[in-house]
């Protein structure tokens, strides 16, 4: 809490001293109201449980309460382009995974411009995990590679939809190893995960806590995750082993309309560093194999820059036109 | 064993205290609306789902089953007491009912039905649970091929077997798929029909069309008829029956819950169905048919049982393959894919407190509204005599709220405005909106199932007649169409003589 006094009257003073009026008598004062976290998914999904691990917290740091909207809609489309028109006075915010970094190359019309929006914060990532049906006759990723470079096109993963992430995952990992799997849409991460274990897919990328329970029933196998190093208590190797250069990571942002402050910003990110080396935040996190970053505004900007360059490249290569 | 360990998870699930609220709630409300005329289950349930999308899953949808078989007993009551069937399928019970309560017996009349149907309501429970683990042993056997099979079956079902014109029947069907093609297209991502607009991506609001449809549309009916209603609250001097009278409604609450029983499980079955069936029966086997229509227990009991066991039966196709056999189901299963829950099979795998709690919450509802029913009813008698100049706008008011609250805008709501102004036009062509939900929700699902099944398969057809189960469903599916509608075109044909006659 000291640092905190410590680090606004830090900021304070840095203003008043550039001399630098209008925005910041109010984000000295910030937050003066409730503040709005609009979750551009529908309500009871991921998103919405990612939020809650922190929200609850940052409220309490920040004296005000949060309020979540759902506005579901078009890949979070809906909910980024009532972000882009609110007032940008920190009262009105978005948690959104990475899909508003593919969303540009998606949409040929999109009703806002990605590049204006202020990232706060990255708050998290974390891999896919490979969930391969139990029957099959290979048994690691290695033998995987291999029956899909002997039989082009007979091996089939389950995605959810055009632009998802387990459909750039999974581009990724064609166009990279060489190998043609070929991609079944559907309209979830469960349904997908429902035809693998019946057998009617083979495979599936999709979050770690999703595989787990087919996994441990029998029905489907680790083979392999997206992002870098061994995973988990089950020790799941990256694909990168057997496919050098391959990483796919998902991630989840706060971002803020644009033209916020950078005194807002700041506040919001200082609270959010706290609350991501709390224990209980981490172990919670660990326990799903996802890692905590809470980046700063500065390290967020590049980040979203990179990741949309990412996108556009493998968007490009599975032949996905703006619409 | 097993059976028993799914009853136990499932009273687990449904004797938290939440979820008895609810159960309470769902009977409570479902009671009122089934007196109130014109109100029906469709239309409140349609008007409570926005409610359901904060609660629990299994919390919600044990409301919804509340309502539904709550307003079968609410039916009844208003049907015995006043001669005006609140339900569609309490029509049966004005016949004899309430002329046993003209001739004094009111009380023995309301304790016939509401413990005609706590037995039916119990055997229909078991026999869910008992039947439904049978059927979930094919849950991994279903997969895009079976799904559209089972879709293919569904609608054709939906359409042939319900009441009213075929034709118009068919046409419902086919509008209703066209409506729910609006949006993005899972399989490749394109938009359809939605003119540009990103507020029609994720397809037209389900609620908002089961809003207009239903609650809306029948609020103007309401209006439009007459709204003078004589109500003679009758004396219930006792509750109690005679011996002679019990003996005399054994065999047809039997009799009435193995009919409805059976035909719960039909598509386009269900409680009115059922009542009907029972009635056609009980008077066909009794000894004094005469009695019929005079206050005859038998015709009574057996209806009541029968639309009960079927209200209830009506539950299994839609937990366990998915497929809706009514309006209120397909509700049910717009409620569960909120919850983000597939519908099918797979339920009673992946989510058994949903399922299981759902069942057990069935069997505390019948005992609680028998509670309900006995005693309450000299306050539901006064709900009757409400005006609907009070009720209309709170229930207005509460729907937009509904609306608004889904997704936090104001489009669901005009949605729900054009679709009661389409609502009202399909009542006065007698065209039966039902079958529009339903081409509503399977129909897309059918489409993207079929594509699915393509892509599997590399664009070779011969994956649906590789599947023996598939193969099953559609020639089911194909004999149905020729068995119904070639009587159906002889029929229209002597239909359109007599009009000329």
């Amino acid at each position: 809490m000291k640092q905190i006094i410590r680090a606004l009257g830090l900021k304070a003073a840095f203003v008043v001293a550039l001399g630098v009026s209008g925005g910041t008598a109010m984000a000295q004062e910030y937050p003066t109201q409730p503040i709005k976290f609009i979750i551009p998914y529908a309500p009871g999904g991921g998103t919405d449980a990612a939020a809650a691990v922190f929200s609850d917290k940052l409220s309490q740091m920040l004296g005000q309460p949060i309020v979540k909207e759902n506005h579901p809609g078009s890949n979070s489309v809906i909910g980024t382009a009532l972000l882009s028109q609110a007032k940008p006075d920190g009262h009105t915010l978005m948690v959104v995974t990475g899909a508003i970094a593919n969303n540009p190359f998606l949409y040929a019309n999109l009703p806002y411009d990605t590049n204006k929006l202020v990232p706060v914060s990255i708050l998290t990532s974390y891999p896919f995990v490979l969930g391969v049906r139990s029957d099959l006759p290979f048994k690691d990723m290695r033998e995987l590679i291999a029956y899909a470079k002997a039989n082009p096109g007979k091996l089939t993963a389950g995605s959810s939809g055009r632009g998802s992430g387990a459909q750039l995952a999974l581009g990724l990992l064609n166009s990279t190893a060489g190998i043609e799997i070929r991609e079944i849409p559907f309209k979830g991460a469960g349904e997908s995960l429902n035809n693998v274990a019946g057998g009617f897919v083979d495979m599936v990328l999709s979050g770690y806590e999703t595989v787990r329970p087919f996994a441990e029933g029998g029905k489907m196998k680790f083979f392999a995750h997206t992002g870098t190093g061994e995973m988990g208590t089950e020790k799941i190797p990256p694909i990168a082993d057997s496919v050098p250069g391959y990483e796919y990571q998902n991630w989840l942002a706060l971002i803020a309309p644009p033209e916020t402050p950078s005194q807002i910003t700041d506040k919001l990110n200082s609270a959010l560093t706290k609350i991501f080396a709390e224990k209980e935040v981490k172990d919670r996190l660990a326990g799903q194999n996802i890692q905590g970053i809470a980046s700063t505004a500065a390290e967020a900007k590049p980040y979203l820059e990179t990741e949309m360059a990412k996108s556009k490249t493998i968007i490009e290569n599975i032949g996905l036109k703006p619409e | 064993m097993e059976f028993f360990n799914n009853l136990d998870i499932g009273f687990h699930a449904a004797l938290s205290l939440n979820n008895l609220l609810f159960c309470f709630i769902g009977v409570l409300v479902g009671t009122a609306i089934g007196m109130l005329p014109g109100l029906g289950p469709l239309a409140t349930i349609a008007m409570l789902l926005p409610l359901t999308y904060t609660l629990e899953p299994v919390s919600g949808l044990i409301m919804i089953a509340g309502i539904y078989y709550g307003a079968q007993y609410g039916g009844s009551t208003t049907a015995i007491l006043v001669n005006l069937p609140g339900e569609s399928s309490s029509v049966v019970s004005c016949l004899d009912g309430h002329q046993m309560a003209r001739r004094g017996r009111a009380g023995a009349a309301l304790a016939i039905a509401a413990l005609g149907s706590f037995f039916a309501g119990t055997v229909a429970t078991l026999l869910i649970a008992a039947f439904s683990p049978v059927l979930a042993e094919v849950a991994f056997l279903f997969g895009p091929v079976e799904y559209f099979a089972m879709m293919v079956l569904g609608l054709t079902a939906a359409t042939l077997l319900a009441h009213g014109s075929f034709i118009k029947g068919v046409a419902m069907v086919l509008t209703g798929l066209i409506l729910g093609l609006v949006g993005a297209d899972v399989n490749s991502g394109t938009y359809r029909f939605t003119f540009g607009s990103f507020s029609l991506t994720e397809g037209i609001e389900f609620v908002a069309v089961a809003m207009g449809l239903f609650a809306f549309t029948d609020i103007v009916a309401n209006i439009r008829s007459n709204q003078t209603r004589e109500v003679t609250a009758p004396s219930l001097r006792s509750l109690t029956m005679t011996a002679k009278e019990f003996k005399q409604s054994v065999f047809p609450v039997l009799r009435g819950t193995a009919i409805g029983s059976l035909l719960g499980l039909l598509p386009g079955g269900g409680a009115m169905i059922s009542s009907f069936a029972s009635y056609a029966v009980e008077k066909r086997v009794s000894k004094k048919p005469e009695e019929f229509g005079h206050g005859a227990v038998a015709g009574l009991a057996g209806p009541e049982a029968a639309n009960n066991a079927g209200a209830q039966t009506s539950f299994i196709p839609m937990l366990t393959l998915g497929i809706p056999s009514n309006g209120v189901m397909a509700l049910m299963i717009g409620a569960l894919m909120v919850h983000n829950i597939a519908p099918g099979p797979y339920v009673m795998v992946s989510n058994p407190e949903i399922f299981w709690g759902l069942i057990a919450s069935m069997w505390i509802g019948n005992a609680m509204l028998v509670v309900l029913n006995l005693p309450l009813i000299p306050l539901w008698v006064r709900l009757i005599q409400v005006h609907y100049w009070v009720l209309f706008p709170i229930i207005l008011a509460v729907c937009c709220v509904g609306l608004f609250s889904i997704e936090n805008r104001v489009l669901p709501i005009y949605i729900a405005a054009g679709f009661t102004v389409l609502g009202c036009l399909f009542w006065r062509m007698r065209a039966e909106a039902a079958p529009l939900l339903l081409g509503f929700i399977l129909g897309p699902l059918m489409e993207e199932h079929f594509r699915r099944s393509l892509l599997l398969s590399n664009g070779d057809l011969a994956i649906f007649y590789r599947s023996p189960l598939s193969v099953v469903m559609l020639s089911v599916a194909a004999v149905m169409c020729l068995i119904i509608v070639l009587p159906q075109i002889r029929q229209g044909r002597k239909v359109a003589f007599e009009e000329e006659a």
